[in-house]
């Protein structure tokens, strides 16, 4: 099928009433959540996904996409107002976003960064469109083995390209797959782990252990730390949004390469948002002519970190719609949404369900113009969603996350689930154990151990099959490659000046 | 500085030193991942092994369980062997506070219905809050309970009580 013929039924699928309406509700929750500090889209989309088994399986994704780079654009907002990162890769747009806000031009700083996430939203889509099908048809080839090391190559790249210490994002990793083996073996019909618990018979589901381990603990995180609202925001400022000439040709080069940068990072493992908007910020100040411009409101170190961060969040959906393998935390909630739907993830999607795939890329792009509007015209309604005290938020978000949890299967089991797991979150966060890789982990652990198992019985017990099948073999060198780079105490240093000022 | 450091510690700060090792973030760490991986180890010591053809129930995690606990001890190792900063302590009122809340609305969901579980949870969970204002917590108890029972149950038709089951 051609490129075009896609693309039509994708339109065709995301323009229905429905659909307009789910993206538009995904996208204003998402500037919503974006533009409040202390609550990510990773928490929302975890407390919203029981609910998405309501809806076909596409809007379901068209929702939770909306939700997700929706927060990308919202992020930014708060960013340049308030210097707070609202969302965590809008961290970097605070150090020239805010400089220009004081200078000013907070109504340039935030047109500039709304017109580079869609330049940048709208490439992206196309990127998608391009490459998702060519690299679905690959994998239909697949064997086992190379299943197993495509997710040991995620896994890895997962762990190298997440900020602070990479032991323990490998040690979140492992105890992610130990979780998500509780339950019964498919294999054997053995009991594993389930310590006599009928409700654990079917094992821990994705919803309250991610509602436990980013909802909840954030929220006692953040109590822990204190509330930071209150902060002073710059709203009496924003009189003009257009930006001048001068400001917008120094702002679209550095879209463009932000967009280039974005894309990349984020099919890889790992990558997405946040470290796209790092990456790009590192080269713009370093190419410019005038790098002491940067730090007090320079133009570029606005539009190219906003677009790589928007371009990284629709790039990292090409793993996740080709392979079925998320490449970071909310590539795994999206996986978990197709599994309540009961879709398994994997190359077959594509063929088999075009109008899903289609139709979210379609809908990201609509998305992206229904973001223009919402932000730019009502960022006066945004600002003053931030006086909201946290004290009201976090009990109103409690509410939402205990109803959430229950309502995957009307069981008060998860919900209790759901505080255990919040505990032990607060623990991680407390230890500075990143969660994301165990999420990863949870979704990617149970399928690592049934294509083991497979490789394993077609190449009757020897481990060389891993190295003769070619892909497989390529893989393995990569991800071993990445591992030994990472560790080395060069490229170590260099990771921790990139995470610095996260 | 590791000087300085020997011979702070050679003073009379022995205790202290020994309280600092324990809560910094990569003892922590790596207790809490040897903990879990050992409970996983005897969890599922009577899971059958097998061998490489047909790999029993037991093998795959015992594998992970076992590498889980290699790294939580590592961790636990470079904490000894470096300088570490503490910890700041726990509050104690928020995080019980909010996990009581949780499990509160668990525990009532299916007895008292959604908008009574709601506002005793929000009550609950806003005793976490260092400034507590009564009117505006009523205020949100009730707010919630109406705005969720509205919601979820009459406009998105999800089947959860709504009045008090005796």
């Amino acid at each position: 099928m051609s490129l075009l013929q896609n693309l039509g039924i994708g339109f065709a699928t995301a323009l229905t009433v429905q659909n307009l309406t789910l993206a538009f509700v995904g996208c204003f929750l998402g500037t919503l959540i974006g533009v409040l500090p202390g609550l990510g889209p990773l928490a929302t989309m975890a407390m919203l996904l029981p609910l998405t088994y309501y809806f076909p399986p596409e809007s379901a994704l068209i929702l939770l996409a909306g939700i997700y780079y929706g927060a990308q654009y919202g992020g930014s907002t708060t960013a340049i107002l308030v210097n707070l990162p609202g969302e965590s890769s809008s961290a970097v747009t605070c150090i020239d976003g805010h400089q220009m806000a004081r200078n000013g031009r907070a109504g340039s700083a935030l047109a500039i960064a709304a017109l580079a996430s869609f330049a940048a939203g709208t490439i992206a889509t196309v990127v998608v469109a391009l490459f998702a099908p060519s690299l679905s048809v690959v994998t239909l080839y697949f064997s086992p083995a190379d299943y197993f090391s495509l997710m040991l190559f995620g896994l890895v790249g997962a762990t190298a390209l997440s900020s602070g210490s990479q032991l323990k994002s490998v040690g979140m990793v492992l105890l992610g797959i130990l979780l998500g083996l509780i339950g019964i073996d498919i294999n054997s019909g053995a009991q594993r782990f389930t310590l006599g618990s009928v409700e654990l018979l079917d094992g821990i589901e994705f919803v309250p252990l991610a509602i436990g381990i980013f909802g909840l603990a954030d929220i006692l995180s953040n109590l822990m730390r204190g509330s930071e609202a209150g902060k002073d925001v710059l709203t009496s400022r924003i009189t003009r949004l257009w930006p001048t000439r001068e400001e917008f040709s120094r702002a679209w080069p550095a879209a463009l390469r932000g967009t280039g940068i974005g894309s990349i990072l984020g099919i890889l493992p790992g990558g997405g948002a946040l470290l796209s908007s790092f990456a790009s910020y590192t080269l713009e100040r370093k190419i410019s002519k005038t790098p002491e411009r940067f730090g007090k409101g320079a133009v570029e170190g606005v539009a190219g970190p906003e677009a790589a961060n928007n371009a990284g969040a629709q790039t990292a959906f090409i793993p996740m719609l080709t392979l079925g393998i998320p490449s970071n935390a909310i590539m795994a909630i999206m996986i978990g949404a197709l599994m309540i739907q009961g879709i398994a993830p994997g190359p077959q999607v594509m063929t088999q369900r075009p109008e899903l795939v289609w139709g979210l890329i379609a809908s990201m792009w609509i998305g992206n113009i229904m973001l223009v509007v919402i932000n730019l015209p009502l960022v006066g309604l945004w600002v003053s969603l931030l006086r909201i005290p946290y004290s009201i938020l976090f009990p109103a978000i409690v509410v939402i996350c205990c109803i959430g949890a229950y309502s995957v299967s009307n069981s008060p089991f998860d919900i209790l689930l759901a505080a255990v797991l919040a505990f032990l979150g607060f623990l991680f966060i407390r230890y500075e154990c990143p969660p994301a890789p165990l999420a990863l982990g949870f979704i990617l652990g149970p399928m690592m151990e049934e294509n083991f198992r497979r490789a394993m019985l077609l190449s009757r017990g020897s481990l060389e099959t891993f190295v003769t099948h070619p892909v497989s073999l390529v893989l393995l060198i990569l991800a071993a490659v990445v591992a030994v780079s990472m560790a080395l105490p060069s490229m170590s240093r260099r990771r921790e000046h990139v995470f610095q000022e996260d | 500085m590791t000087v300085w450091i020997e011979s702070d510690w050679l003073l009379d700060t022995r205790g202290a030193q020994m309280l600092r090792l324990k809560s910094s973030a990569d003892m922590g760490a790596g207790i809490l991942l040897a903990v879990i991986a050992l409970a996983f180890l005897i969890a599922g010591r009577t899971l059958e092994h097998g061998n490489l053809v047909a790999m029993g129930p037991g093998h795959f995690p015992r594998y992970v369980a076992g590498l889980a606990l290699l790294i939580g001890l590592v961790l636990i190792g470079k904490s000894i062997a470096v300088e570490n900063t503490a910890l700041p302590k726990i509050a104690v009122r928020p995080l019980a506070c909010v996990l009581a809340s949780v499990t509160f609305f668990g525990l009532t969901i299916d007895v008292l219905g959604l908008p009574l579980a709601t506002a005793f949870t929000i009550v609950l969970a806003s005793l976490a809050a260092p400034d507590l204002k009564w009117g505006r917590i009523a205020l949100l108890a009730v707010g919630m309970a109406a705005f969720v029972s509205l919601v979820f149950v009459k406009g998105l038709g999800l089947p959860i009580p709504l009045w008090p089951q005796i």
